[in-house]
């Protein structure tokens, strides 16, 4: 585990060099849209971020501050009234709270719907469930977004259409933001799902005569399981994190708009404070996955000792 | 009494619409004997065998167990005939839940067909009927990926044990085990039959392992019985091509004595 924890701390690190390195690359500066700065103020304004040093040291100048305690993320270069977390913190609630949403949709609707298809294997429910998880995959989000909005927003009236101001506004994001993760966990888990049935541990169930629910539920699931657990890493860290898409079709304040727009700006801070966010959160969530797939998958804890 | 355990008659079994696996089978199975079904890779006797053991609808033929059609047994009945008929498969390894430990897996049989019995009787049951084979109550908790294969050939037949069943279905037992192993397991089913009267339907592909242990043996080929007889007369005098293919397979060598 210390090792993982280790080997996380040194994959972040390589992170932030080379999105450093690579937001230096990109050309054009922080203040290059200010059109009507004198040059002399812009040239302060460089000097002031230290952006005439070498680059190793402005890299090295920035780790130096995240090393405090509380890490220093700097203020934003294009909003300089702001902390980077200032902004960050709040937009990373609302993703983060979206994004959880939809997670909990993509799971609580993909798994059964996977293990649905697998007990039906090529029958019609089974054709069926995966037509849907095959339109998730297949049908863009903005497509969807847009589409769901036109239905149940404006011609229907049951929800409202945009806006972050009550849960009733998370209903249509949520779903969006959940097409492609569910039908990725319904993909997962039938595949699986569908080995195992065929497999001798449920022929010697069966052969037993234990009930098809136990054989299902009992034998087969927390095995079918097992795939879906390595990806839901990527994906929470990814489904929290914003999608700028979905963000924009239903005007919500959330992470990935701000990391386009500090993209776009050049605001070098506030795209590192998002790289950061995003790069924790995604090394947090496969080190739990890790620790999950050995609850559920006894060989892997036998195969790692 | 004269009614054999088993008796099948005109076993037709096929996968979906394709041409049928097994052809107008016929056999039947005795109290106490050991019978060897033997053929090559896919010529159907691990169907029968899945058939025998409820797994498999056949198009057509009977099942008859004690004279009673399985085909046509209530779900109680069927429930009461599968605990008769115990199936152990070739690779216990994958036989086994990997998540459950050994002594619950042996005691999960228990739940079907003694549903009256309360947890610690169960695991009591599964425990004695793997203390039974040999197997030591340190290997109880663990789990199929802490034990040898044997060991857990073992613990699949104690599984198979623990409803106290009549007959066997046994498929490629032991081709999955080193040739040392291979001896301890036929070793442990020639004793089983000795001391429980337990029948035994025994698939496989060697017929070194029929003529150590059957007290039968049937040819399959092609979805059909070609060659029935004691096994050394099979083996000394084998008159269809399959039987002869079989035996050539066997290896002629001999050790110095």
């Amino acid at each position: 585990m210390l090792t993982r924890l280790l080997l996380g701390v040194l994959t972040l690190l390589a992170i932030l060099v080379a999105s450093f390195f690579l937001q230096r690359i990109a050309p054009g500066g922080p203040f290059d849209l200010e059109r009507d700065m004198p040059e002399a103020a812009r040239q302060a304004l460089i000097r002031e971020w230290g952006l005439d040093r070498p680059v190793p040291e402005q890299l090295g100048l920035y780790l130096k501050g995240l090393c405090r305690f509380p890490p220093d993320l700097k203020r934003s270069m294009v909003q300089p009234d702001y902390t980077v977390w200032e902004i960050v913190g709040p937009r990373l609630q609302v993703s983060a709270s979206l994004g959880f949403a939809a997670l909990c949709i993509a799971l609580v609707l993909g798994i059964p719907l996977g293990v649905l298809a697998a007990v039906h294997d090529g029958k019609m429910a089974d054709r069926v469930t995966m037509l849907v998880a095959l339109t998730g995959v297949a049908v863009p989000a903005f497509v969807l977004g847009p589409l769901l909005k036109w239905i149940f927003a404006l011609e229907l009236g049951w929800l409202p259409e945009s806006r972050w101001v009550g849960p009733a506004n998370m209903v249509l994001p949520a779903f969006t933001l959940a097409a492609l993760p569910l039908a990725t966990a319904a993909r997962l888990v039938r595949s699986e799902m569908g080995t195992i049935l065929r497999g001798d541990v449920v022929r010697t169930a069966r052969s037993q005569g234990l009930s098809e629910r136990r054989v299902v539920f009992v034998h087969a699931l927390p095995g079918a399981l097992v795939p879906v657990i390595p990806w839901l890493g990527p994906a929470t860290a990814s489904l929290v994190t914003g999608s700028v898409v979905v963000e924009r079709i239903f005007d919500i304040p959330g992470l990935g708009t701000t990391f386009i727009d500090g993209a776009f700006n050049r605001d070098y801070t506030l795209v590192m404070g998002t790289v950061i966010v995003y790069s924790i959160l995604l090394i947090l969530m496969n080190l739990l996955t890790d620790g999950l797939l050995v609850l559920l998958d006894p060989r892997a804890r036998s195969a790692r000792s | 009494m004269n009614t054999p355990l088993l008796k099948v008659r005109d076993l037709e079994v096929a996968y979906g619409k394709k041409p049928p696996v097994l052809k107008g089978v016929s056999l039947s199975l005795k109290a106490g004997e050991i019978l060897g079904l033997v053929g090559n890779s896919g010529c159907g006797k691990s169907t029968l065998l899945r058939t025998l053991a409820g797994l498999e609808i056949p198009r057509s033929g009977s099942i008859l167990w004690e004279g009673r059609e399985r085909v046509a047994l209530t779900r109680k009945e069927g429930r009461a005939l599968r605990r008769r008929a115990q199936l152990v498969f070739q690779n216990a390894r994958e036989a086994f839940d990997p998540r459950m430990r050994l002594v619950d897996a042996v005691a999960e049989p228990l739940l079907v067909h003694a549903p009256d019995l309360s947890a610690a009787r169960r695991r009591e049951k599964a425990e004695a009927a793997m203390a039974d084979l040999g197997l030591g109550r340190e290997l109880m908790g663990r789990r199929p990926q802490g034990v040898s294969g044997g060991q857990l050939q073992r613990v699949g037949l104690a599984r198979a044990l623990v409803v106290e069943p009549d007959a066997l279905l046994l498929d490629e037992p032991v081709s999955a085990l080193d040739v040392s192993i291979q001896a301890q397991v036929l070793n442990l089913l020639w004793d089983l039959r000795h001391t429980r009267g337990l029948a035994m339907l025994l698939v496989t592909h060697d017929l070194a392992v029929v003529r150590q242990i059957c007290d039968r043996a049937l040819v399959v080929s092609e979805g059909r019985i070609v060659e029935e007889g004691v096994p050394q007369q099979l083996l000394d005098h084998p008159t269809h091509e399959a039987t002869r293919l079989l035996v050539e397979a066997l290896p002629r060598c001999k050790l110095p004595s």
